[in-house]
């Protein structure tokens, strides 16, 4: 049994949709900090 | 505390119990599916330290049933395990298929991704795309994502990582487990009509 690797172009949708998610993630962390700190 | 709260903890600790051998086997392994479904929404909507605890204990309740059942061996499983790793250009995405042989369950004690920053993670079991499965141990390590171990796997798993930084990533994957041979319902249930239908004829019954 093995592992498959393939490497290829993102899609720019694919590219927004990660964008997208890193931010609404940082966003997310960046609220955490905020809150613990209080 | 709150009710649930306490329960969880509960829970850990029966888990932890068990993986330190003084129980025989993992507790409430009839409610782990139960309780991960109706978790995961919860889940990736909402973080907090209580949340994180639900999914350590998701993680420990999933690890119990994997050495349970890997304590209970049958006749012909096969341990597998297997590495292997990808550079990826800003931009790329690549994307790592574990191949499950038909006819065989694929049981995964351990699964991990290399960690990078700007980099979008996604894991998809039996067709089925899992957001939290994606999400859930990403806090674990510092270099390492390691995913909840998905109890079974059917048909290929498939691991995704996005690479929106603007550095090329080396992203290195490893997996354990081991192969189960399974048959399917319909299979079973084909076999024993027939098995029905040989016995009546031999005892002179119309059926």
């Amino acid at each position: 049994m093995t592992i498959k690797v393939k490497v290829e172009k993102a899609t720019q949708k694919q590219i927004q949709e990660a964008e997208k998610k890193l931010k609404n993630k940082q966003g997310k962390n960046g609220r955490r900090t905020n809150n613990s700190s209080e | 505390m709150a009710e649930e709260q306490i329960t969880v903890q509960n829970r850990i600790s029966d888990i932890e119990e068990f993986l330190n051998g003084n129980n025989a086997q993992p507790p409430s392994v009839n409610v782990i599916q139960t309780n991960a479904t109706q978790l995961a929404p919860a889940i990736t909507s909402v973080s907090s330290p209580f949340l994180d605890e639900l999914k350590k204990m998701n993680y420990y309740q999933n690890l119990a049933r994997i050495r349970w059942e890997k304590d209970n061996a049958v006749a012909g499983d096969i341990n597998v395990h297997d590495w292997n790793e990808a550079e990826v250009p800003p931009g790329f995405l690549v994307t790592f298929t574990f191949q499950i042989p038909e006819g065989w369950v694929l049981h995964i004690s351990e699964c991990s991704i290399v960690f990078a920053t700007d980099t979008t993670y996604k894991f998809i079991r039996d067709g089925i795309y899992e957001p939290t499965m994606s999400e859930f141990f990403m806090d674990y390590a510092d270099h390492y994502k390691i995913f909840s171990p998905p109890l079974r796997a059917y048909k290929d798993c498939i691991i995704t990582a996005t690479n929106v930084s603007d550095e090329t990533n080396v992203y290195s994957v490893f997996f354990s487990g081991f192969l189960r041979r399974y048959r399917r319902t319909t299979e079973i249930m084909s076999e024993e009509t027939t098995l029905i239908e040989k016995s009546t004829k031999s005892k002179g019954m119309v059926i």
